[in-house]
C-alpha cells in the first residue's frame, strides 16, 4: 500500500473536520453538521477498516508509525465517535446554541487521538494529547445549564493542564537523559538507563497526563464530577473514544519501556501500577455504592475499570497487553450502551438520577435491553464481552504471579455487583412514571451494533483476541 | 439420536422458551405458560433418553484457542451427569406445571415463567459442563437467575432485599471460585474437567501440598456459597421471600445442589487433600447442627423446610468428603424429590390458607386437605429417616459412610444432627396436622388444592416413597458398588430417628401434649437457636462496627440514601462507600495537591529503590 | 553557568508554579502558576539542548511549539472562566464546590 494512503484516516478526519467547520461558518442548520459529520466518520471508519492489517511510517522515520496496533485503535474509536454522532442533531443538555460545532469539536479530538496512538515522538506524543484534550474541554463547559456545566469543566481543565504540565516536565528529563525524542532511541538506551532512578522518576512524571485520561487513581478525581456536569453526549465521549487512544499510549509506553530486555527496575513501576490499581478499584468501587446520580455512579466505576486495566497492564507481557486491548474494545461497547441510555432517558434532564431509570423497560424495551447488556457487561456476567474480559486481564496478572492482586480485583468486582444491581433494579422493577420513550432509527442501530459487539465478544472471543493479539505483538516488536 | 443432539435439546430447550417468551409474549402470559411448559416437557424428555442411553464419551468443541490459550466447550456424559441432569429436568418440570396453579392470579407470570427457564438452562448447562469455565459461566448464570426469581415479587422490600443478599453472598463465595479455577488454569494449564481428575496427568500431578489445599479450600468457598454452608449459610432462609415454587427448585435440584454437584464432580481432587476433607466435614456437619437447632424453634413452615435444606447439604458434603461419592450422590438425588414435595407441600397450604405460621395452618384446617397432607406424610417422613421411604436409604448411607471412614467423632455429630432433624420434622407435622383445636368452619374448608398443583405433587410423592429403589441402578451408573450393610449398624441412626419421632410425639403429638419443644426448657440455648446462633448480628457488629468506628473517627457519621432494609455487610460496606466518597469533598486544589502528593511519594519511593 | 543551574532554575519556576496552582484562591492565578510550570520545562528543554543533545536545534522547537501550546491553553481556559463567571460572578476555586461526594 502508498504509504500516504496509510495516513488516509486521519486525513479523511481533517477533511470532515473542515466540512463542518465549513458548516458552521456558513451557519446551516444543525442537522446538516449533523449529517456531514456522520457520512464523514463513516469514510473515516471505512479507511480505517481498510488500512487494518497494513503497516508503515507515513512521515520522517521514527515519528508517525502506522501499525495493526494503530489502527485497531483507531478503528474502535472511529466507531465510538460514530456511535456519539448517532445521538442525532440535537445531542442532550447541549446548548442550543452549541449544536452545529459539536461534531467539528469532537472530529478535532477524534484526530488528536489518532496522532496520540500513532506517534513514537516524544513532542508529536504531546501535541496530540493535547490536540486531543482540548476540544473537550470545552464542550463540557457547552451544558446548557451554565453553572454546573462550567464548574465541571473548569476543574477537568485545570486538573488536565497540571497532568500535561507535569508530563511535558518529565518528558523534559526524558529528552535530557538520553539527548534524543524519538521513542526507539529512548528505548534502546533503556539496558543502559535502567539503573538510573531519574530515569524511572521522569517516566512516572511522563505517564501523569495519559494516566490523567484513564482516570487511574491518583489522577482520577475529575471523573467523577466531569461526568456528572458534562453533557451527557460529551461524556459519553469522554467515557468511552478518549479511554481507547489512551490506552493504546499506556500500552505503547509500557511495551517499549517496561517489557524491555534488560530493562532492570521496572519492578519498581509495575509496584506503582499495582498500587494504583488497587486504589482505584477499591475506591472508585466503594465511592459508587452511595452514589444517586447514575453519570456520576458512571464516573466511579470508570475508575474501577481504569484499576482493572491497570491489572493487565502491569503484567508487562504479552497476554497482559493482549488483554488490556481485548478489554478495551468490550469496555467501550459496554459504556456506550449505558450511556446511550442516559442520553435517551436525560434528554430533558441536567441530571439524570437512578431513580429516572424507572420502568425503563416499560417505557422502552430496547433501552432495557440495552442497559441490561451494558451493565451485565461492567459487571462482569457471562455471557458478555465483560467476563471473559476480565477473565483474560485476571489471567494475565495471574500469569505473572500477582496473586494477591487478582484476590483483590476479584473482590472488588463482587462488590461492583451492588450497585449495577441497583441500576438494573431501577430500570426492571419499579414502575414508569413517565411516557414511552422512542430512541431515534441511528441511535437504535448504534445501540444494536455495540449489544451484538458486547456479546460477540463474549461468547465468540476469537475475532477480536486475534486482532488484540496481533495488535499486541505489533507493539512490542518495535 | 446422538447423545450431543439430546444433551442440546436438554440444555436448549427451556432457554429457547425462556427468550421466546421475553421477546414476543410480555403479554401474553397464557401463551407464555404454554410455551414454558412445551421446552420443559422437550427437557425432561431429552434428559430421559440421554439417562436410558447410558454413560458416553464426553463430547468436546474448542470454542476459543489463541498461543497457550485454549477454551472449550462440551458435554460430559458420565453417570453423575445423566442422573443428575436428569432430576433437574424432571424436578424443573413438575415445578412448572405445579406453578401454573400456584401463580394463577399473578400478573407478571410471564416474566416468571421465562426466569424458570432460565434457571432450568443455566444449571442444566452446568451439570451437562466438560470444562471448568464453562461450568463456570453457567454457575454464575445459575446465581443471576435465582436472583431474579427471588426477588420476583418486587413490590416486596423484603423480597428485593433476600435476592440481594443471595446474589451478594453467593458472589462472596465466588471470589473464592473463580480464582481457584484461574489458579487451576493457570498451574496446569487444563480447563477439561475429565483430564483434570486423570490421577497421572491431571491437577494432582501438578500440584501438591499447599497449594492444594489453597486451590481446593477457595473452591470450597464457592461451593459453601452456593450450597449455603456456614458461615456464608444466611442467605438461604431470607431467600424464602419468592414464590414458594421457586424456593422449591431452588432448595432442591437447583442452585444449592450446584455447590455439592460441584464437589461431586471434582471429589478426587478434594479428597487428595487431608486439610480439606477434615476441613469440609468440620464445616458441613457443624452447618447441620447448626441450622437444625434453629429449625427446632422456627414457626415459618418454609423457614423450617429452609433450615432442614442447609442440614442435609452439610450431610451430603460431609457424605463426600468422607470419601462415599455414592453416598453423596444418592443424598442429592433423593433430598432433592422429597424436599421438592415438602415444599410444594408447603406452598399448596400458603395458597390456600395465606400464612405461612405452622400453627395457624394446622388451626385453620390443614389435615383436610387430603392429598397435600399425604405429601407431607410422605416428603417428611423421608426427610427425619423413617424406613423405607427414600430418605432412610440415603442417610443410612451417609452415616456408613463417615462412620466407615473412621470419623468417629463427626459420625456421633452426624447421629445428633440425624436425631434432631427427626424431631423437628415431625414437630412440623405434628403441628400441621394435629393442632391443639380447629376453626369452626374449617370442618367445611373441604377440598384440595387443583389437580394441576396435585399431579406434580404425587409424582414426586411417589419418588420419596420409593426413591430406595434408585439405588441399584445408581450404583450401576456411577459404576460404583452398592455397599451393603448389616442391620447391626443401622441401628445407632434408626435409634437417632426413633428418639426425634418419639419426643416430637410427646412434645406436640399426643393428646395432652404441652406443645412446647423440649428446647424452650434449656434456657439460654433456646435463645441461642431464637436468634439463629447470632450470625447474622455478629456480621453487624464486626463489620457495622469496625466501619462505625472509622467514620466517626475520620467525621460525623452521615447517613446516606440506602434502599430498603439490605444485608448489614453491605450497609457497612456503604458506609464505607460513602467515606471515600466524602474525599471528592469538590475543592478542585485538594485535588490537585493529593496528586502531587501520590506522585511525589511515588519519584520517591522510585528513586530509593 | 551550568546544567545544574538551569535545572535549579526549573526545579524552582517548577515548584514556584505548583505553589501557586495549589494556594491561590483566584482562578486566574492559578493559570499563571500552570504557565509557570510549563515554563519550567521548556527551560529544561532547552538546557539540556545546549548542554547534551547532539541535535542543537530540536530543543528550540520544542520550546516553540509549547510557547505555542500554552497560548491556546490560555485561550480555551480563560474562556472557561467566562462562562463560569457568567454564571456565578466569581471565580473563586475555593467556592466552587457544588460538584462533591
Amino acid at each position: 500500500m502508498h504509504e500516504a494512503l496509510l495516513f488516509l484516516p486521519e486525513t479523511l478526519t481533517l477533511l470532515t473536520a473542515l466540512a463542518v467547520f465549513a458548516c458552521v461558518a456558513i451557519k446551516t442548520r444543525a442537522e446538516a453538521a449533523n449529517r456531514v459529520a456522520l457520512g464523514g466518520t463513516v469514510l473515516v471508519l471505512s479507511a480505517c477498516l481498510f488500512t487494518l492489517g497494513h503497516s508503515g511510517e507515513p512521515f520522517f522515520p521514527g515519528i508517525y508509525r502506522v501499525d495493526l496496533f494503530s489502527q485497531l485503535l483507531k478503528t474502535t474509536f472511529a466507531a465510538g465517535l460514530l456511535l456519539v454522532l448517532t445521538l442525532g442533531s440535537s445531542p442532550p443538555t447541549l446548548r442550543r446554541d452549541a449544536r452545529r460545532e459539536f461534531p467539528l469539536f469532537l472530529l478535532i479530538s477524534t484526530a488528536g487521538m489518532m496522532a496520540l496512538v500513532s506517534a513514537t515522538e516524544l513532542l508529536t506524543l504531546y501535541l496530540a494529547l493535547e490536540l486531543s484534550a482540548f476540544p473537550i474541554y470545552a464542550l463540557v463547559a457547552l451544558h446548557r445549564e451554565r453553572r454546573g456545566g462550567s464548574e465541571g469543566a473548569v476543574k477537568y481543565m485545570l486538573q488536565g493542564m497540571i497532568a500535561s504540565a507535569v508530563t511535558l516536565y518529565g518528558m523534559s528529563f526524558l529528552f535530557g537523559l538520553t539527548g534524543t525524542t524519538y521513542l526507539a532511541d529512548l528505548a534502546a538506551a533503556v539496558p543502559a538507563l535502567s539503573q538510573q532512578p531519574l530515569f524511572w522518576v521522569a517516566l512516572v512524571l511522563t505517564l501523569a497526563g495519559f494516566l490523567f485520561k484513564l482516570a487511574l487513581f491518583p489522577f482520577h478525581f475529575w471523573a467523577p464530577d466531569t461526568y456528572q456536569a458534562g453533557p451527557h453526549p460529551v461524556v459519553t465521549f469522554i467515557a468511552t473514544a478518549t479511554k481507547v487512544a489512551t490506552v493504546g499510549v499506556l500500552c505503547r509506553l509500557a511495551a517499549l519501556f517496561a517489557m524491555q530486555e534488560g530493562a532492570m527496575g521496572a519492578e519498581g513501576l509495575q509496584t506503582l501500577l499495582i498500587c494504583f490499581s488497587i486504589a482505584a478499584m477499591t475506591l472508585g468501587n466503594l465511592a459508587a455504592l452511595v452514589q444517586k446520580d447514575l453519570k456520576r455512579l458512571l464516573g466511579y466505576s470508570a475508575i474501577a475499570h481504569a484499576g482493572y486495566l491497570a491489572v493487565g497492564l502491569q503484567a508487562f507481557s504479552d497476554l497482559g497487553l493482549t488483554s488490556v486491548l481485548f478489554y478495551t474494545i468490550a469496555y467501550l461497547a459496554m459504556t456506550y450502551l449505558c450511556f446511550l441510555v442516559v442520553c435517551e432517558v436525560g434528554r430533558d434532564r441536567d441530571q439524570v438520577r437512578i431513580d429516572a431509570l424507572a420502568g425503563l423497560w416499560q417505557r422502552s424495551p430496547f433501552l432495557a435491553l440495552c442497559l441490561l447488556i451494558g451493565i451485565l457487561g461492567l459487571t462482569g456476567l457471562p455471557p458478555t464481552a465483560g467476563f471473559i474480559g476480565k477473565w483474560f486481564l485476571f489471567s494475565a496478572a495471574l500469569e505473572g504471579g500477582q496473586f494477591l492482586l487478582v484476590l483483590i480485583a476479584a473482590m472488588n468486582a463482587a462488590i461492583a455487583v451492588y450497585y449495577y444491581l441497583r441500576v438494573l433494579r431501577a430500570a426492571y422493577l419499579l414502575d414508569a412514571e413517565e411516557g414511552p420513550l422512542t430512541p431515534g432509527p441511528l441511535a437504535t442501530a448504534g445501540g444494536l451494533a455495540a449489544a451484538v459487539v458486547v456479546v460477540w465478544m463474549g461468547s465468540v472471543p476469537n475475532v477480536f483476541w486475534e486482532l488484540a493479539r496481533g495488535a499486541a505483538a505489533a507493539v512490542s516488536i518495535q | 439420536m446422538s447423545p450431543t443432539l439430546l444433551v442440546l435439546l436438554t440444555i436448549f430447550a427451556p432457554f429457547v422458551a425462556f427468550g421466546i417468551s421475553l421477546v414476543f409474549l410480555m403479554r401474553r402470559p397464557v401463551l407464555a405458560q404454554g410455551v414454558a411448559l412445551a421446552g420443559g416437557a422437550v427437557s425432561v424428555l431429552a434428559a430421559l433418553l440421554l439417562l436410558a442411553g447410558g454413560p458416553a464419551e464426553p463430547v468436546r468443541h474448542l470454542w476459543f484457542a489463541s498461543g497457550n490459550f485454549q477454551l472449550q466447550f462440551g458435554f460430559v456424559f458420565d453417570g453423575l451427569s445423566l442422573a443428575f441432569g436428569a432430576v433437574v429436568a424432571v424436578i424443573a418440570f413438575c415445578i412448572q406445571v405445579y406453578s401454573i396453579g400456584y401463580m394463577h392470579h399473578d400478573p407478571g407470570r410471564t416474566r416468571y415463567f421465562a426466569m424458570l427457564g432460565l434457571f432450568g438452562w443455566s444449571m442444566l448447562g452446568f451439570v451437562y459442563s466438560v470444562d471448568l469455565l464453562q461450568a463456570f459461566i453457567f454457575w454464575e448464570l445459575v446465581g443471576l437467575a435465582s436472583f431474579f426469581l427471588i426477588g420476583f415479587w418486587y413490590e416486596k422490600p423484603e423480597a428485593i432485599a433476600a435476592a440481594k443478599k443471595a446474589f451478594i453472598m453467593t458472589r462472596v463465595g465466588d471470589v473464592g471460585l473463580f480464582i481457584g479455577v484461574l489458579m487451576i488454569l493457570n498451574l496446569t494449564g487444563i480447563s477439561d474437567i475429565p483430564a483434570l481428575l486423570d490421577a497421572e496427568t491431571g491437577l494432582l500431578a501438578h500440584v501438591s501440598g499447599g497449594t492444594l489445599a489453597l486451590i481446593m479450600m477457595l473452591l470450597f468457598m464457592g461451593i459453601a456459597g452456593k450450597s449455603a454452608q456456614f458461615p456464608l449459610h444466611t442467605w438461604l432462609p431470607d431467600a424464602m421471600e419468592g414464590p414458594t415454587p421457586v424456593s422449591a427448585l431452588l432448595h432442591s435440584a437447583t442452585m444449592v445442589a450446584a455447590g455439592v454437584f460441584l464437589f461431586a464432580r471434582l471429589h478426587p481432587l478434594f479428597l487428595a487433600s487431608e486439610v480439606v476433607v477434615v476441613t469440609v466435614l468440620a464445616v458441613a456437619l457443624f452447618t447441620a447442627i447448626l441450622s437444625s437447632t434453629i429449625a427446632l424453634v422456627e414457626r415459618d413452615i418454609k423457614r423450617v423446610l429452609a433450615y432442614s435444606s442447609i442440614g442435609q447439604l452439610g450431610f451430603m458434603l460431609a457424605a463426600l468428603a468422607a470419601g462415599s461419592l455414592f453416598a453423596g450422590v444418592l443424598h442429592l438425588i433423593l433430598h432433592a424429590v422429597f424436599k421438592a414435595l415438602l415444599f410444594l407441600c408447603a406452598g399448596s397450604y400458603i395458597h390456600r390458607f395465606e400464612t405461612n405460621d405452622m400453627e395457624e395452618i394446622g388451626r385453620l384446617g390443614a389435615r383436610r386437605m387430603r392429598w397435600t397432607t399425604a405429601g407431607l406424610l410422605a416428603g417428611g417422613g423421608a426427610l427425619a429417616g423413617i424406613p423405607p421411604l427414600a430418605g432412610f436409604f440415603s442417610k443410612e448411607e451417609v452415616l456408613a459412610a463417615i462412620s466407615y471412614a473412621g470419623y468417629t467423632a463427626f459420625w456421633l455429630v452426624a447421629l445428633l444432627a440425624a436425631f434432631l432433624t427427626a424431631y423437628y420434622t415431625f414437630r412440623m407435622i405434628f403441628l400441621v396436622t394435629l393442632p391443639a383445636r380447629m376453626e369452626q368452619g374449617a370442618k367445611d374448608a373441604a377440598g384440595d388444592s387443583p389437580w394441576v398443583m396435585l399431579v406434580p405433587m404425587a409424582v414426586l410423592t411417589a419418588g420419596a416413597v420409593l426413591g430406595g429403589l434408585m439405588m441399584g441402578p445408581l450404583g450401576g451408573l456411577l459404576g460404583l458398588e452398592v455397599p451393603s450393610h448389616s442391620l447391626i449398624s443401622m441401628l445407632p441412626a434408626l435409634g437417632a430417628v426413633a428418639v426425634g419421632v418419639g419426643l416430637a410425639w410427646w412434645d406436640f403429638g399426643r393428646a395432652r401434649a404441652p406443645r412446647r419443644g423440649f428446647v424452650e426448657a434449656l434456657g439460654p440455648l433456646h435463645t441461642l437457636f431464637v436468634n439463629k446462633w447470632y450470625v447474622d448480628d455478629f456480621y453487624r457488629a464486626t463489620f457495622g462496627r469496625a466501619v462505625h468506628a472509622v467514620s466517626r473517627l475520620l467525621q460525623k457519621t452521615e447517613e446516606k440514601g440506602l434502599d430498603g432494609g439490605f444485608d448489614n455487610a453491605a450497609i457497612s460496606t456503604s458506609r464505607l462507600g460513602g467515606l471515600i466518597a466524602r474525599l471528592q469533598n469538590g475543592w478542585v486544589q485538594s485535588y490537585i495537591a493529593s496528586v502531587i502528593l501520590i506522585v511525589a511519594l511515588a519519584g520517591f519511593y522510585l528513586g530509593i529503590r | 553557568m551550568n546544567l545544574t543551574f538551569f535545572l535549579l532554575l526549573s526545579l524552582l519556576l517548577f515548584s514556584a508554579g505548583l505553589i501557586a496552582v495549589m494556594s491561590r484562591r483566584n482562578l486566574v492565578t492559578v493559570l499563571v502558576g500552570i504557565e509557570l510550570m510549563l515554563n519550567a520545562a521548556s527551560v529544561n528543554f532547552m538546557a539540556f539542548n545546549f548542554f547534551v543533545a547532539p541535535d542543537p536545534v530540536v530543543g528550540q522547537i520544542i520550546v516553540l511549539l509549547i510557547i505555542g501550546l500554552a497560548a491556546a491553553e490560555v485561550a480555551v481556559f480563560l474562556a472557561i472562566l467566562m462562562v463560569l463567571y457568567r454564571a456565578r460572578h466569581e471565580v473563586d476555586a475555593e467556592d466552587i464546590r457544588e460538584l462533591r461526594g
